[in-house]
């Protein structure tokens, strides 16, 4: 390839001609981001993202579409550049009318991914519900109780009927976690040496002490009071958290190996400086909010006037002080209400004075109601004045005014103003103040002399930053009440967590990062949506939590509410509307937006909000979230050729539509999902067949497909056991991210088809689940006496890894001695005896100058090959379709040989014929009889003769005729080794060449070649392989001929059932059978022995690709019914007598090595890549 | 009877003189012709360029020179007839111009030089004889048998004929880019899908000299060496296709078009191509993409046409007017036309002359001229007296020039210094009841509906500019509105791939750069100096002047207008819709815009 020189950011660099700017840079290593480019397709230019500086250019260049020059001089950076890539991300932002995360995750103070766990709570999925919500607090089951949940507040559903529950159900799945057996808990990473000190074991400092835990930090907590919990123990009465609750997840990170240390108070018992001498790297302040802020009114130091706080924390602690009869408590927030409740519980008549109303309360509502309903009397706009005393010193009255409500203050709410004249008093024989609480910073901020500790604001807070959580000393944190005032758990939580990642990455030396919100496009405040945006949601009531009835609440501290059962929670999490975006995490547009700090509110615009187009049974549309790259509609003419999308309208009404915007159904779509792969959006999306789209915390699993022989390499993305979706990156492996059909949707069999899920003994009625052993010894045994007997048959279909196959191919032939082993999906015949020769490559056929394709079109039968010979095509090869049937290659191929197949081999060995230099009587004849005129088959032939490179593409479901006389052609041209055979079924290269034919035995070794059965039989044992030659493979009708004809006396069958093979009846021919099948087919129920079997994807091991590439294939979940095909196989062949030692699947290729020369590293990683 | 002897009577059938009722006329005519027994030559001609006069009719009588009356609807076609063309007689009340007479319009043509009008109104498009006997095909037969296809670009190059489509590309140029490629196919196309709103250049020369337009195309195709050629004209011109279509087929007869032309060696065909009407397909990439049958949406360039266009293959595309030119460089010689015009704009320019201008019509001037002699001298200043405030010129891609600058000589360079282009030819006089934000607006408005889809700048970029242009009209514009529409307008201009994105900001920045100030006014003091955005205005009867009359009150659609009779008369600004009617009838000025 040509080089030239040109200027990249600067540095001379050595360009290839032809390359594009963007294929430069990032060769070179530099990052230039991009939306609407696909490296699979031509540049189009649009999104202009990839903008780049030209010398002696005005105006920028898109880098994807410039291709290089000698002397170009490009800046792919510059101010001018960031301040343009910004205003385009926001300029498709503003037209890109989404969540990325939900509303009610942006609203969470601690960022819960709540959609997540919604879903996994609507698939059953508890655990993994628990899970996510640990991923970010601790405290579930303490949340799940005590939190105001604004969550439910900002929930879209509020649009609908009700918020969805989330909080219920947050504890209706830590409460699951909590009684089971084995609670969840993490990985704790390795030590890593460092050493945090935790001041205070309230909710921030747990939190902070079970993340920095995980992270493999030593974290040891001091603790003032005798318990951990803080204000969750000592602020919040039990009828609302239970001790338990409480204890069990303190429990659970303490489990993790978090020391704590109690009767520890910071300025009493240990300063700061002395922390850091005792070898703590660093310090993380989570002291509170401790200190009652006083109603600054005369005789408060009266006997029966008590602190809010110091009230609960002394009936926390078993005390139960003296109120009196009346109870008067002061103050509107939870922590008035708690007293209240409390009060009344042990008997007291309670008032509650607030001096605004009902409205402006910051205690949470409910909280409220419940007081009322337990009999507290509130007091609303009312103020008091002075505290009178009553008898013996006492209090015994309140003096208040009444208020009314003035002008908005600085927090929002109207300023209550006194009334004149309105003096009154209230009968109290205790007074609780419950106004306020804060820290105290005599705690911290004089500890060890001037700058030695973190100061203190003027709220008495510590001074910190509110994003990094770092104080002035470097080494001191802080966070939760002491950082923010008295604030709710969940946010004291929040602040924990964060802070432990600043600490984390203190700890490693790096500099700690403001950490905010999840990245996010929203749609509009709650407030100004459309609820028409929800007319097709059907009304479903939410789920309420029983309670304990107010009668039974008095006098104790019985916890009230009672949660949720699981058939409602199960219907509370499919309430979700699922306003965030599944494809949060892979979403391009929301990583570069975010990267480059677009402001997705610049542009403030309204939006009609578009219905999702859903009418395609894989495919879901959301046109609010496309961005017109339009890599969809060039991914699907460019590569498929299908041009089932298209552009409608013109300027900002431009939209993607299939093409006269029909229903997708009804265009040349082929449902191959390259659109869903290539969109950088979630616009386009694979239909779920879990309850929820996710987002999914999934593990993908790189897998062979085995659907065609052409073997693609995708990803199996899982959530836990269950299939989501497949994908294939752009450019990767030989597929180059192509996937078809079935390689894009075909592996939701593993969630759709019946499975068999425990082996049956016994026919018809007869039939009982039997055990593996048991089920395995009668199967071996059965087939053993029958090899003894008049024989067996194996009848095999559908993809198997090349191990496994080697192992049915040895049980086989080694232990039940049998000939008679079809392999149904083996193709034509010819084609299987030169699948043992090695054959073209897909490199090679890349360089082709000159291409037959035979047979059925490539882009139906094997479509990504099919891509890959259009792609060849259009670059300009000369390619020449021979086919019976117009295929879509017909519109890229340079010729058509139209020929009805009963001529197709004729004409080929008439072709062949005039290779051999023979008359041309039989080509003008066969041209005569298929339409198809000599003199252009000549000219093809010639064509073909002389080319270079020629190379030839067969479908293997040519007819054996005709495949035959294509060989043949090849063989008299001296091409034989120019042929690829696309192979319709997976892995049947590899099944044949390990010998699952009669004609072949393992290690494409030969049953007609003495000296390979010789090998054979000398490396398995002195066994015989079933030595006898099959004529020809058998069909299912061979197979049936031969059992009523009482040749056989039983048939092993794997996985023949799921396409119709007529075995069914089988089990009436009275011969034992056994089947090994994916699911309860017909010929599985009458089989004696019914093995479950386990598919491609849920095995590991190898696969050969028709051009005899190896792929490692892993097993993206277990085997549904325990073991695998490798176990099984293993296990039947110990059971008929002939044991063998492999452990695992790549031990095989030791003993296939010693068949064959040169294949015993093939199983190995980094072992060879062909086996051509 | 010989041509020589008969009266000839050419009625002025552009569109421009359909809508006048030119049709009537010719109607009227025939009748009267045959009721009177009168026997004249009775047939159609293309736009005469006075617009603003139409129905035009020409009368030649036999040895005399042509005679052109002016609003001659149906109703003066018998007094035509009788005194004009039976008695021989002539109306000087109605006569617009005449050869050795002085007309009416005389000082519309002083200013004019017509070179691609030379034959526009004074034949008859439908019939090749006419374009034969002006000397047609004459410059295709001197090509053809005396000079190379080299030689031929080297007369276009001599010429300085630059790019009449708007980018003022050097035509011999662009022609020897083409003719060096080595291909055994390449193509002619003429972009005949003018889209500017207010333009009609192209239209009026395909409807008046169809030939010309073709004869321009054949030299082109025989100096590249192409063999087919594409007339890429919108549907919206059925006229102008189906005049083409006659010429293309009496071009065929007459040799000048198909195998072996003149009996030469040079083959070409041409075809029509009707486009949708899309403005982007006006774009070269664009426009090839419509032709082939897929979307019209531009791409990037390089590869230019030239070295693969349609077809992928080398494609010149040249605009109507450009074509038109070059028969007469051809038959006059390049150096005759590089005498007209300035040192870098060689030749003649037409214009479409529109808005609040006294004269509006077709103009060709040479380069050089002045914008103030186009609308004072040609145009005859501003109607009803009022001032002149600036010319938008180049359509929606171009930009606004205020008065101040009217002495500018149009020519490329000047233009583009003003922060405005030559474009296609539109020139649209503004007075001082234009809001300039309402113009950029309105432009802008026109761009953005007509964006592609393809790059995100000029899809959404332009949205986003006439959203904020939207809301500074209706009085909601934002401290800092002006400071993101520049920032918006750069980046569109650096951003997008083909010109429509690179000069759609156009008419904001100038109209920001001459008039920031009314900008200004509106998002801060929400008023509209020229009082013409209607959300920031409003109607009020003056007490001193009002009379009384009612003529205000019947004429309000909406009944916002009361009062007795002879009494004073309110409006009701509730109810008002600000549509201006009450101003437009009042007779004492007693109506009052604030």
């Amino acid at each position: 390839m040509a080089e030239l020189k040109m200027v990249l950011d600067g540095a001379e660099v050595a360009a290839r001609e032809g390359e594009t700017l963007l294929e430069l840079a990032r060769r070179l290593g530099k990052d230039i981001p991009t939306l609407c480019h696909d490296p699979r397709l031509a540049p189009f230019t649009a999104c202009f993202l990839c903008l780049v500086e030209l010398e002696g250019k005005p105006g920028f260049v898109p880098a994807c579409g410039t291709r290089v020059a000698p002397g170009m001089r490009v800046r792919t950076d510059s101010p001018d550049i960031q301040a343009a890539r910004k205003l385009c991300l926001e300029l498709v932002m503003s037209t890109h009318h989404a969540d990325c995360v939900a509303p009610c995750r942006l609203q969470c103070p601690d960022s819960i991914d709540i959609q997540t766990y919604l879903a996994q709570v609507a698939s059953g999925d508890f655990a993994a519900a628990l899970e996510t919500i640990k991923r970010t607090n601790p405290f579930p089951s303490v949340c799940g109780r005590v939190c105001p949940h604004t969550c439910e507040l900002a929930c879209r559903r509020n649009k609908v009927d009700e918020p969805v529950a989330i909080n219920p159900l947050k504890r209706f799945v830590a409460d699951l976690d909590r009684a089971a057996e084995r609670p969840h808990l993490p990985p704790v990473a390795p030590a890593t040496g460092k050493r945090v000190a935790v001041v205070g074991a309230g909710p921030a400092g747990l939190t902070a002490a079970y993340y920095l835990r995980q992270k493999g930090h030593a974290v040891t907590v001091l603790e003032m009071n005798p318990e951990a919990g803080g204000m969750l123990r000592y602020g919040i009465p039990r009828y609302r958290l239970p001790a338990d609750a409480l204890d069990r997840e303190i429990a659970l990170i303490t489990a993790l190996g978090v020391e704590i240390l109690f009767g520890q108070r910071l300025g009493r018992d240990f300063d700061l400086p002395g922390l850091k001498a005792r070898g703590f790297d660093a310090v993380f302040l989570a002291v509170g909010a401790w200190t009652s802020t006083a109603l600054q009114l005369p005789g408060e130091d009266m006997p029966g006037v008590l602190a809010g706080i110091d009230y609960l924390y002394r009936v926390a602690r078993g005390e139960r002080p003296d109120l009196g009869r009346r109870v008067v408590v002061v103050g509107g927030g939870n922590t008035a209400i708690d007293a209240a409740r409390t009060a009344r519980r042990m008997g007291a008549e309670v008032t509650i004075l607030y001096r605004r109303t009902r409205k402006e309360m910051p205690a949470a509502a409910y909280e409220v109601d419940e007081a009322e309903r337990e009999g507290v009397k509130m007091h609303f706009l009312a103020a008091p004045l002075a505290l009178l005393a009553g008898s013996g010193g006492r209090v015994g009255a309140i003096r208040s005014q009444r208020m009314e409500l003035g002008e908005p203050d600085a927090s929002g709410r109207r300023r209550p103003v006194p009334v004149p004249g309105s003096d009154f008093e209230v009968a109290a024989d205790t007074v609780v103040a419950a106004i306020g609480q804060r820290p105290e910073p005599r705690d911290w901020a004089d500890a060890g002399g001037p700058g030695a500790a973190p100061g203190a604001t003027k709220w008495a807070t510590v001074e910190a930053d509110e994003r990094t959580y770092q104080s002035k000393i470097a080494w001191v944190f802080a966070a939760g009440d002491c950082l923010t005032g008295a604030a709710t758990a969940v946010e004291a939580i929040a602040g924990g967590r964060k802070a432990a990642i600043s600490i984390d990455r203190y700890l490693r030396g790096l500099e700690p990062l403001p950490i905010g919100k999840p990245f996010s496009q929203i749609i509009g405040r709650l407030e100004d949506i459309d609820e028409g945006m929800f007319a097709q949601v059907e009304r479903q009531a939410r789920a309420h939590p029983r309670e304990l009835p107010v009668a039974e609440r008095l006098g104790n501290f019985r916890e009230v509410e009672l949660g949720l059962d699981q058939l409602q929670a199960l219907a509370e999490g499919r309430r979700c509307l699922e306003c965030g975006c599944a494809a949060a995490d892979s979403c391009d547009l929301r990583a570069l937006a975010e990267r480059y700090g677009a402001d997705l509110q610049r542009f403030g615009v309204e939006f009609q909000h578009r219905p999702l187009v859903a009418d395609h049974p894989l495919v879901i549309f959301d046109p609010n979230k496309c961005i017109l790259c339009g890599r969809c509609v060039r991914i699907c003419l460019e590569q498929q050729g299908a041009g089932a999308l298209g552009f409608v309208r013109r300027g900002f009404d431009t939209s993607v539509r299939p093409s006269l915007e029909q229903p997708l159904l009804q265009t040349d779509c082929d449902a191959c999902g390259q659109c869903v792969g290539s969109c950088p959006t979630g616009a386009l999306a694979a239909r779920q067949f879990l309850p929820k789209a996710g987002p999914y915390p999934t593990e993908c699993t790189q897998v062979a497909c085995g659907f065609c022989g052409w073997a693609c390499r995708l990803g199996l993305e899982m959530v836990g056991r269950r299939f989501v979706r497949a994908g294939a990156r752009p450019g990767e492996h030989h597929n180059r991210g192509n996937l078809c059909v079935d390689g894009s949707f075909g592996h939701r069999f593993l969630e759709t088809l019946p499975r068999l899920r425990a082996p049956g003994l016994g026919r018809g009625p007869a039939r009982r689940e039997a055990g593996w052993d048991e089920a395995l010894r009668a199967a071996g045994e059965g087939l053993g006496r029958a090899a003894r007997g008049k024989g067996v048959a194996v009848l095999q279909h559908g993809p198997l890894t090349n191990e496994d196959a080697y192992l049915l191919a040895r049980l086989a032939r080694g232990a039940l001695l049998t000939p008679r082993l079809a392999m149904l999906d083996a193709g034509a015949e010819p084609f299987v005896r030169a699948g043992l020769r090695p054959g073209l490559r897909l490199e090679e056929l890349g360089e082709a100058d000159r291409v037959w394709v035979l047979g059925t079109d490539p882009l139906e039968r094997s479509p990504v090959a099919g891509v890959e010979l259009r792609r060849l095509a259009l670059a300009g090869c000369a390619l020449t379709v021979l086919s019976a049937r117009p295929g879509r290659l017909d519109q890229a191929a340079r010729r058509v040989l139209r020929v009805p197949a009963r001529h197709q081999a004729a004409l080929l060995r008439a072709l062949a014929a005039a290779a051999r230099g023979g008359g041309l009587e039989a080509l003008e004849e066969v041209g005569l009889a298929s339409g198809v005129k000599a003199p252009l088959l000549l000219a093809e032939l010639e064509a073909l003769g002389a080319a270079l490179r020629p190379a030839v593409v067969a479908c293997d479901d040519l007819a054996d005729e005709a495949a035959e006389a294509l060989l043949e052609l090849l063989a008299t041209l001296g091409r034989p080794d120019r042929l690829l055979v696309l192979r319709g079924a997976g892995n049947a290269l590899g099944r044949l060449r390990l010998g699952l034919h009669p004609a072949t035995l393992p290690g494409a070794l030969r049953v007609d070649v003495e000296a390979d059965v010789r090998r054979t039989r000398e490396v398995w044992g002195g066994a015989a392989p079933g030595a006898v030659a099959q004529a020809a493979a058998w069909t299912p009708a061979d197979v049936l001929a031969q059992v009523r004809a009482g040749a056989v006396d039983a048939v092993l069958a794997v996985n023949t059932d799921p396409y119709g093979w007529p075995f069914g009846p089988l089990a009436a021919e009275g011969v034992f059978s056994v089947a090994l099948e994916l699911g309860p087919s017909a010929l599985a129920a009458g089989a004696d022995v019914a093995l479950p079997a386990a598919a491609l994807a849920e095995s590991a091991g190898t696969v050969l690709a028709d051009d005899g590439r190896v792929l490692v294939t892993a097993a993206a979940r277990p085997p549904v019914a325990g073991r695998g095909l490798f176990e099984v196989l293993a296990g039947l062949a110990a059971a008929a007598g002939q044991p063998q030692a492999f452990g695992r699947p790549a031990e095989v290729w030791a003993e296939i090595g010693r068949l064959r020369d040169g294949l015993g590293g093939l199983g190995q990683p980094g072992g060879l890549r062909f086996w051509a | 009877m010989s041509e020589a002897v008969k009266t000839k009577i050419l009625v002025g059938l552009g569109a421009c003189g359909i809508a006048a009722g030119a049709q009537k006329t010719l109607a009227s005519l025939e009748e009267g012709l045959a009721a009177r027994g009168l026997v004249a030559e009775l047939g159609p001609a293309g736009c005469m360029g006075m617009c603003y006069r139409e129905p035009l009719v020409e009368v030649r009588r036999p040895g005399q020179p042509g005679v052109v009356y002016m609003e001659l609807t149906a109703d003066r076609v018998p007094r035509l007839l009788d005194e004009v063309v039976r008695d021989g007689r002539r109306i000087d009340e109605w006569v617009a111009r005449g050869e050795g007479l002085t007309g009416a319009e005389d000082s519309f043509f002083a200013k004019q030089h017509r070179i691609v009008l030379r034959n526009c109104g004074r034949l008859d498009p439908e019939r090749i004889e006419e374009y034969l006997a002006q000397g047609g095909y004459q410059a295709l037969g001197k090509a053809l048998r005396t000079l190379t296809p080299a030689a031929v670009i080297e007369e276009i190059k001599l010429s300085g004929l630059r790019g009449r489509g708007g980018a003022g590309f050097p035509t011999g140029t662009k022609w020897s880019f083409a003719a060096a490629q080595k291909s055994a196919e390449k193509y002619i196309i003429c972009n005949a899908d003018e889209g500017d709103p207010g333009a009609f250049m192209d239209r009026s020369v395909l409807e008046s000299d169809p030939h010309a337009v073709l004869e321009g195309m054949l030299i082109a195709g025989y100096a590249i060496g192409a063999t087919h050629g594409y007339i890429y004209c919108r549907a919206e011109y059925p006229i102008a296709i189906k005049r083409l279509r006659i010429a293309i087929r009496q071009a065929e007869a007459g040799g000048f078009i198909g195998e072996r032309i003149l009996g030469t060696d040079f083959s070409f065909h041409v075809v029509i191509k009707e486009g949708a009407g899309a403005f982007v397909c006006g774009e070269e990439t664009a426009l090839m993409a419509s032709i082939e049958g897929r979307r019209g949406m531009p791409r990037l360039r390089p590869p230019f046409p030239a070295v693969e266009g349609l077809w992928r293959k080398p494609t010149n595309i040249n605009n109507v007017e450009t074509f038109a030119n070059v028969p007469w460089i051809l038959q006059n010689g390049g150096a005759a036309y590089a005498a007209l015009g300035t040192a870098k704009s060689k030749g003649t320019k037409v214009f479409a002359l529109a808005g609040k201008v006294n004269r509006g019509g077709l103009v060709e001037v040479p380069m050089g001229a002045t914008i103030r002699e186009v609308v004072m001298d040609i145009g005859g200043g501003i109607r009803n007296g009022r001032r002149f405030k600036a010319v938008q010129m180049g359509g929606p891609s171009g930009g606004c020039i205020p008065a101040e600058l009217a002495d500018t000589p149009i020519d490329y360079e000047s233009l583009n210094q003003t922060g405005a282009i030559m474009g296609s030819g539109g020139m649209l006089v503004l007075d001082d009841t234009t809001c300039m934000v309402d113009v950029a607006r309105f432009f802008l408005d026109f761009t953005q509906k007509e964006s592609c889809g393809k790059c995100t700048f000029c899809r959404v970029g332009t949205k986003r500019m006439l959203e904020i242009l939207e809301r500074i009209t209706h009085g909601h514009g934002r401290e800092g509105d002006i400071a993101l529409l520049e920032e918006l307008a750069a980046t569109i201009k650096r951003g997008s791939l083909c010109g429509l994105g690179q000069t759609a900001p156009n008419p904001v920045l100038t109209t920001i750069r001459y008039f920031r100030a009314e900008y200004e006014a509106h998002i801060r003091e929400h008023r509209c100096p020229a009082r013409s955005c209607r959300a920031l205005i409003a109607y009020t009867v003056l007490a001193d002047k009002c009379t009384g009359c009612q003529v205000c009150a019947r004429a309000c659609p909406v009944h916002a207008i009361s009062g007795e009779k002879k009494g004073l008369h309110s409006i009701d600004l509730a109810r008002c819709t600000r549509c201006g009617l009450c101003f437009d009838k009042c007779r004492f000025e007693a109506i009052e815009i604030t």
